[in-house]
């Protein structure tokens, strides 16, 4: 493909097909930027490094449980419940009815732990477990949280902020890099990431949850969702498109 | 050419890496010459890295009882 570039501007391709370029803009400034793919490749990174360290505690967790140790289960629940929860929470509007799908499940666990055959990791199975549980008592309760319909239909960003022409009117602004407990506007950025969390749609609260909170697969959130890959999509960028936008209110637009 | 607009849309498309080849061009030469658009793509890596960095609970919740007891009766069966 041939590209038309200013005489300015130079791009280079790494191997990993991530962008690196710098040009200078009208200005005379020079712009060193990568793009977001190369921060998306260090995203996946981190990803891959965290998912290895934790399968090798999980398989000592597995078989610390199959022994039947109660510490272990212990901490097992003191990470994972308030999650679980929270996660319960949007298929059941109820609280404790979400509390007794969280105890069915341990106890779905504890039955299950000793055929468990490490096909899945631990956490997705738990969570497609809760999944099913709390479904089956939504069904039940004839209260079930509409997780189809709701959640698909809004732009990720206003349409106030774009031109006819489909340009940015009030283009978003540069963050320097975020740290989870700096504090903006008196409020310390990752609980109000978190506080907007619980106030998605249930469908977008799920799958975000799963995929960014828990770190678990498309695949495996597909399959517990019950959601096609294509609309797992779709609810995971509104989701995150939401928080994106809350945290830039918060921030000023700086 | 794609708009600002119709990038916003195909951001997490984008940095899941579920775009087609040709999509993915077309994002990254948009890029390329959009700051406006670039801002807003890595507005986007960053909420997501926020929320990777949120810890899973480190609570001091209880276990109910009742599933302690279910946990010392299954201890130890086959």
């Amino acid at each position: 493909m041939l590209i038309c570039l200013p005489a300015a501007a130079f791009v280079t391709f790494t191997w990993a097909a991530t962008v690196t370029f710098g040009h200078n803009d009208a200005n005379g400034e020079g712009i060193r930027e990568k793009t977001a793919s190369h921060a998306a490749g260090d995203l996946g990174v981190c990803m891959v490094l965290g998912v290895a360290n934790s399968r090798r505690d999980e398989r000592a967790l597995i078989q610390a449980l199959k022994r039947g140790d109660e510490k272990a289960f212990r901490q097992l629940v003191a990470e994972q419940q308030r999650s679980m929860l929270a996660f319960a929470r949007t298929f059941l509007r109820d609280p404790s009815a979400a509390e007794e799908a969280v105890q069915d499940t341990w106890i779905a666990l504890i039955s299950g732990i000793a055929k468990f055959e490490e096909r899945s990791s631990l956490k997705s199975w738990t969570f497609a477990v809760l999944a099913n549980i709390a479904r089956t008592k939504a069904k039940r309760n004839g209260r079930s949280v509409s997780f189809t319909d709701m959640g698909y239909n809004d732009p990720a960003v206003d349409p106030d902020r774009f031109l006819g022409d489909g340009s940015w009117l009030s283009p978003p602004g540069r963050w320097s890099e975020i740290n989870p407990e700096r504090i903006v506007g008196g409020k310390q950025l990752l609980a109000h990431a978190m506080s907007i969390l619980e106030t998605l749609p249930p469908n977008q609260r799920a799958v975000v949850t799963l995929r960014d909170l828990e770190g678990l697969s498309p695949e495996e959130t597909c399959s517990i969702l019950e959601v096609s890959e294509a609309n797992h999509r779709i609810l995971l960028h509104r989701g995150r498109s939401r928080i994106r936008a809350a945290l830039e209110e918060l921030m000023g637009n700086s | 050419m794609l708009s600002c607009r119709e990038l916003s849309e195909t951001a997490t498309d984008y940095l899941e890496g579920t775009l087609t080849l040709r999509q993915r061009v077309g994002v990254k030469m948009h890029l390329l010459i959009c700051k406006h658009c670039r801002a807003y793509v890595d507005q986007l890596a960053k909420t997501v890295a926020l929320l990777r960095s949120a810890q899973t609970g480190q609570d001091s919740i209880e276990p109910d009882p009742r599933v302690i007891e279910v946990f010392r009766n299954a201890a130890g069966k086959p």
